[in-house]
């Protein structure tokens, strides 16, 4: 584990996305050059309003404390918030701008139209500098704290929303059955769970726990629902939803009833065609749980004031905070959808800085071609920014994006944007707070987030559901019982949705998820990507010993080193059109030195391709590669998630390690061979494949080989498999 | 607080004093005499009498069996004068004011009848215990958790100098009792949303005319404001000055007086108390002396000043005992960590300002020294207090220089005779004096790094220097000892 950390550590920031943005920058990206920007952008909504009166004052404001404006923004109102979108690019059109801006003072409507579709006549590179002091002013919200839901004003919309004690918001947090719940939890002290398999035909392998040391009953199976209907949800939600979904099909079928009985689950087979539909599930559960949330909360307040005087009256409807809902996403783009889901799902009369959001997030352009893979363009297509954090708060009527964390319902951030708020700037100190009533987290796209900084997931986790260092206006009277008992991290959801299952995930899912409920894994049964693979292809298999995962890297190395090293070597002239594949950084590093600075290494040419590599050098890399200059190319499992070049050139493939996503060792084994054959570079069934394996892989081979030949693959004595 | 005013109150005392010594003579033996009293009473008027013959259990004073076996399983065997005079009167649903000497039961007494009455209707926020300073807080809501683990009391210690937010939560839970100091709990009842005493049925203010002392006053009334009039209550001190009266018409209602003891400046017989009379010079040398007499036994040392208790801490350390110093300066963990160390014994003598002369159960001291004497004589009953308590005997040795010598005078005149000299030997106590004075010399040495340090983080002494005659201090710094 502690390889691990180390890892994910050296992978840091500037993982995101090697090239385009150049790896060195891509760290501090944001800070620096945001903050200068920043700076001079926030005193612009001043000019933009038409409150000649407050001018001055502002101004001077403004010039004595430029990092303090929040006193400025919040008499501004929504409004100017929303203008508050193109100061950056103010900044860039300077000075005569600036004196536009006080020309046309009395029409700041008019003005805003104009100054909009300025920045599409800009060229690219500053456009994409402007959205990213956007981007940093967007996240930055500065309004007061309103204390928690009992602030929440208005009256119970449908008194026919009754309590109803098999639905499972009751069940699970308002009213649960205590004799269960301590037993459970007592069970969760000692971590015992009682676990049972089931497989089931167009869903998968699920595997269910629920915490206690008795076996389930046997007849308990898994749940089905046939329709949204089946649902308790509220009466608004289940207008909306019956008009958009009649019937689940057999993936919402079986996985609808743990979602919406608030047990955590790990789903292993998101994919691009059913993401949407685990989308909708989620959301619609989200907000379904917030609604439910808050109307409680509204009714109880009408108990209290009706009955002011009734001491006994104990209504514990809330958390310390009211943040309820954490969506851990690895894109602007992915939050997009998510945000857009739900909308569509609430039907909102009103959208509070829905412009600003749209103006920050939102980014139309197709960037990718067709060519490239579905589940690429599903995670990078639109804005792939992965630093960003958004509240939503919901009330009656209205959805307000930008609402400060404290006055939020939802949360939505990435890894990295989350971690810096929770850690907290030089100037600031950090808080977390506002992730001590989080009860439902839903980490989408797990597998980007693996490819981002896992740190940062695992930081997220370690946060949540502490007990707030300060009091935020809680009514302490209207807490929870378990909140203040401590037992919050018992009652909270996850739910994990992922494209394949990694042993950080399985970490995090035995770790992390501790709800009372029980949990779920839910993972598919594998044919492998050998059989897709569409070509002959000699691929060879070899299991090396690894005795412990901490060595496993050292082992590799070594078995790399005096069994694969010299059969390039002794036959050099054959080796040229080699593409060795490397999943991690660190061992990449540990093999470019080597083939820098072995004397067993000299023969050969190399080049390499990694996540940190600059466009030119990776053009150069490719092309010195495919006209036979260099005879080996390292490339990293990151540089191939990130970029998804199409390598040229290729008559062999090394796989100094297994990819996690089986789409690679396709993209790699098959489409990168396949490519020479096409362009007669390579007899057909010549092409070859090296895999190495070791114990330790036993999920990523499993996707591999498939889950019927990876049990034998792992234990046989014999340790070399070859496919054809 | 300043000595200034301290001697006022004890100026206001001396009257009423002398009327009782009048009346009363000193009893024999302890427990002594016990009056109950209808309050308001003029001072002059007879007060009934009763013989104890500590015959009596419990379960006699009409204590229920679950709350007697906590009683035994604590090693109570029977109820000490305050308790049996104070316990049935409350039960019959009085309010109280019980005046008794330190380490006479005084916390059982008001503890086990709002048990009972809890036991009897089961209520969250049922009672509120304010106390002077954080250490007696604590150890009265260990005393009610103690007794009442039988029947799972929740209890909450609200005091300053810890992080609001858990004693919010803490509150949140909806304790059954709350034992305070009234700045803190006065912060939570503006501050702490959710929270509120409306529903409280008995308030106990222990150590009374300390909680008026430090001028918590003007707390107290807004805390009494907020509080429901119909209640019980039970106003506890081992001493009773005029300011309690006051207090007393404020909140009490018809109460009754339950007094041990009827002379406040009484000590308990199995106390043996002396003085050396020596030279100031060679006072370090002679409480190492004294120290020596009495190795192998706990001791506490008191001091005038943080600065000598430092300073003696050093001093015998470096001799080699196993000294611990406890003062205000010190933060609130390393207080309770000190006391927790001398309470459990690996540390035998305790150096303490008088932060540590009122309230605080240490059952076993044997010596109490006074290094230097108590500006009254109402601090050196609660200094002595510390020793043979609960029937045991035990030493108290005042240190008197020639500077001392009026003041001496007066406490022996408050105390109504005189004491014995301790006899030394002025050769055997000489020996020690080469290696004290090596001793003084490192002790000075640290003291100034320690003084440097100040101010630093995880500096001994906390803050830059004592804000000498600054009367404002924060309302919440208020329950924290001075000296």
């Amino acid at each position: 584990m502690v390889f691990h950390g180390s890892r994910g550590g050296s992978r840091g920031r500037g993982n995101s996305r090697g090239g385009g943005r150049g790896a060195s920058s891509s760290g501090s990206r944001g800070r620096g050059r945001g903050r200068g920007g920043f700076r001079g952008g926030r005193g612009k909504p001043v000019f933009d309003s038409a409150r000649i009166a407050q001018q001055k004052e502002s101004e001077a404001d403004n010039e004595s404390e430029p990092e303090n404006p929040s006193e400025v923004e919040g008499e501004l109102g929504s409004q100017d918030e929303s203008s508050g979108d193109e100061e950056p690019v103010q900044v860039i059109r300077s000075y005569a701008a600036l004196m536009q801006s006080f020309a046309t003072d009395s029409t700041p409507q008019a003005k805003r139209r104009k100054l909009d579709l300025a920045p599409g006549s800009k060229s690219f590179n500053i456009e994409e500098d402007t959205s990213e002091v956007v981007a940093e002013d967007s996240d930055e919200v500065e309004e007061p704290e309103e204390g928690p839901e009992t602030a929440t004003e208005g009256l119970a919309e449908d008194e026919d929303d009754l309590e109803d004690a098999s639905d499972p918001f009751e069940a699970h947090f308002a009213d649960p059955d205590d004799n269960i719940l301590s037993r459970r939890l007592k069970s969760l002290a000692t971590s015992q769970w009682a676990a049972q398999k089931l497989s089931i035909p167009k869903f998968g392998k699920v595997v269910m726990s629920v915490p206690g040391s008795e076996e389930p009953r046997a007849s308990s199976g898994l749940r089905s629902m046939s329709g949204p209907a089946d649902l308790k949800l509220k009466q608004k939600l289940a207008g909306v939803i019956s008009k958009q979904l009649v019937e689940f099909d057999s993936l919402e079928k079986y996985i609808a009833p743990s979602i919406f009985d608030y047990q955590d689950i790990l789903y292993c087979e998101r994919r691009p065609t059913n993401s949407e539909i685990l989308r909708r599930l989620v959301c619609l559960h989200v907000i379904n749980h917030i609604f439910k949330t808050r109307d409680r909360v509204i009714k109880n307040n009408a108990r209290l004031a009706k009955e002011e005087n009734n001491d006994d009256l104990e209504l514990r409807d809330q958390g310390f905070t009211r943040p309820k809902v954490l969506m851990i996403l690895p894109t602007r783009e992915s939050c997009v959808r998510m945000v857009k889901m739900i909308t569509l799902l609430c039907e909102p009369d009103q959208q509070e800085n829905r412009k600003r959001f749209d103006d920050s997030y939102l980014e139309k352009e197709e960037k990718f071609s067709e060519d490239k893979p579905q589940d690429f363009r599903e995670l990078f297509a639109g804005n792939d920014d992965d630093m960003f954090r958004l509240g939503l708060k919901f009330t009656r009527k209205t959805i307000k994006y930008f609402s400060q964390f404290y006055n939020s319902d939802i949360i939505f951030a990435s890894p990295l944007g989350l971690r810096l708020t929770l850690e907290g700037k030089d100037d600031k100190k950090g808080d977390y707070d506002f992730l001590s009533s989080i009860e439902i987290v839903i980490v989408d796209q797990a597998d980007a987030l693996l490819m981002q900084n896992w740190e940062h997931v695992e930081y997220i986790f370690e946060h949540l559901n502490l007990q707030p260092r300060e009091a935020h206006g809680c009514d302490f009277s209207r807490v929870r019982s378990w909140y203040l008992d401590n037992n919050a991290k018992f009652f909270r959801q996850t739910i994990t949705l992922a494209a394949f299952n990694t042993p950080e995930l399985n970490t995090l899912f035995y770790n992390q998820s501790k709800n009372w409920g029980g949990k779920m894994k839910i993972s598919a049964n594998y044919s492998g990507a050998i059989q897709e693979l569409g070509l002959k292809i000699k691929q060879t298999f070899s299991r090396l010993e690894s005795l412990s995962f901490a060595t496993d890297p050292d082992a590799r190395f070594i078995y790399f080193t005096t069994a694969i090293i010299p059969s390039l070597t002794s036959r050099a002239k054959d080796s040229s059109g080699t593409v060795i594949f490397i999943p991690s950084y660190l061992d990449f590093v540990r093999v470019r030195n080597y083939f820098s600075t072995s004397p067993a290494t000299s023969s050969l040419s190399f080049g390499s391709i990694s996540e940190y590599t600059s466009v030119k050098d990776v053009a150069r890399a490719r092309s010195h590669f495919f006209s036979g200059r260099h005879s080996v190319l390292l490339y990293t499992e990151r540089a191939h998630h990130f970029r998804r070049y199409q390598l040229r050139g290729v008559r062999k493939v090394i796989m100094y390690g297994l990819p996690d996503n089986p789409v690679f060792y396709k993209e790699i084994v098959g489409g990168y061979l396949g490519k020479s054959v096409q362009e007669g570079k390579l007899e057909p069934g010549e092409g070859n494949a090296r895999i190495i394996f070791s114990k330790w892989d036993i999920l990523k081979l499993e996707r591999i080989v498939g889950t019927e030949r990876v049990g034998k693959m792992i234990k046989e004595k014999g340790d070399t498999f070859d496919f054809l | 607080m300043s000595s200034v005013k301290r001697r006022k109150v004890d100026g206001d005392v001396p009257s009423g004093l002398l009327d009782k010594k009048k009346k009363h003579a000193i009893k024999k033996a302890y427990p002594v005499s016990a009056s109950i009293s209808p309050e308001p009473d003029a001072p002059g008027e007879p007060e009934e009498e009763i013989e104890e013959e500590g015959t009596k259990t419990f379960k006699d004073l009409g204590i229920i069996d679950s709350l007697c076996d906590a009683c035994t399983a604590l090693g109570y065997k029977a109820p000490t004068p305050i308790q049996a005079q104070s316990i049935p009167l409350a039960l019959q649903g009085r309010d109280l004011i019980g005046l008794a000497e330190t380490g006479s039961g005084k916390t059982a007494a008001f503890a086990l009848p709002i048990l009972q009455a809890l036991l009897d209707k089961p209520q969250p926020l049922f009672g509120l215990v304010l106390a002077p300073t954080r250490e007696l807080a604590y150890q009265i809501s260990q005393a009610f958790e103690a007794l009442g683990s039988l029947i799972s009391v929740r209890c909450a210690v609200i005091v300053g100098g810890m992080d609001m937010v858990p004693q919010s939560i803490a509150l949140g839970k909806k304790p059954h009792i709350i034992v305070a100091t009234p700045g803190r709990l006065l912060d939570h009842l503006e501050n702490t949303k959710g929270f509120s005493l409306r529903s409280l049925k008995y308030l106990v203010m222990d150590e009374a005319d300390r909680l008026l002392d430090l001028d918590f006053g003007p707390i107290l009334d807004k805390i009494l404001k907020v509080l429901p009039r119909v209640r019980r209550t039970y106003l506890f001190s081992a001493t009773m000055s005029s300011k309690v009266e006051s207090l007393q018409r404020a909140s009490l209602k018809d109460p009754l007086r339950v007094s041990i003891s009827s002379n406040k400046y009484q000590t308990v017989s199995t106390l043996l108390q002396s003085y050396v009379f020596i030279p100031h010079q060679h006072k370090d040398t002679y409480l190492v002396y004294l120290i020596n007499e009495f190795a192998g036994q706990s001791a506490i040392v008191f001091t005038r000043t943080v600065n000598e208790t430092q300073r003696i801490a050093i001093l015998l350390r470096t001799l080699g005992f196993g000294a611990i110093p406890l003062h205000g300066q010190l933060s609130q963990s390393a207080r309770l960590g000190a006391l927790n160390k001398f309470r459990a014994g690996s540390r035998e003598i305790l150096v303490a300002t008088d932060v540590a002369a009122r309230g605080l159960d240490i059952p076993s001291v044997d010596v109490v020294l006074n290094y230097d004497l108590p500006p009254d004589s109402k601090t050196y009953i609660h200094r002595v207090g510390r020793t043979a308590r609960a029937g045991k005997s035990g030493h108290a040795i005042s240190v008197v220089t020639q500077y001392d010598v009026e003041i001496w005078l007066r406490i022996e005149a408050a105390l109504g005779k005189k004491q014995k000299e301790y006899d030394t030997e002025k050769e055997e106590v000489m020996v020690f004096k080469a290696r004290v004075e090596e001793a003084q010399r490192h002790a000075r040495n640290e003291m100034k790094n320690l003084h440097e340090d100040r101010g630093k983080k995880g500096s001994v002494l906390k803050g830059r220097r004592p804000k000498g005659g600054d009367k404002k201090r924060g309302r919440d710094e208020m329950d924290r000892e001075e000296g």
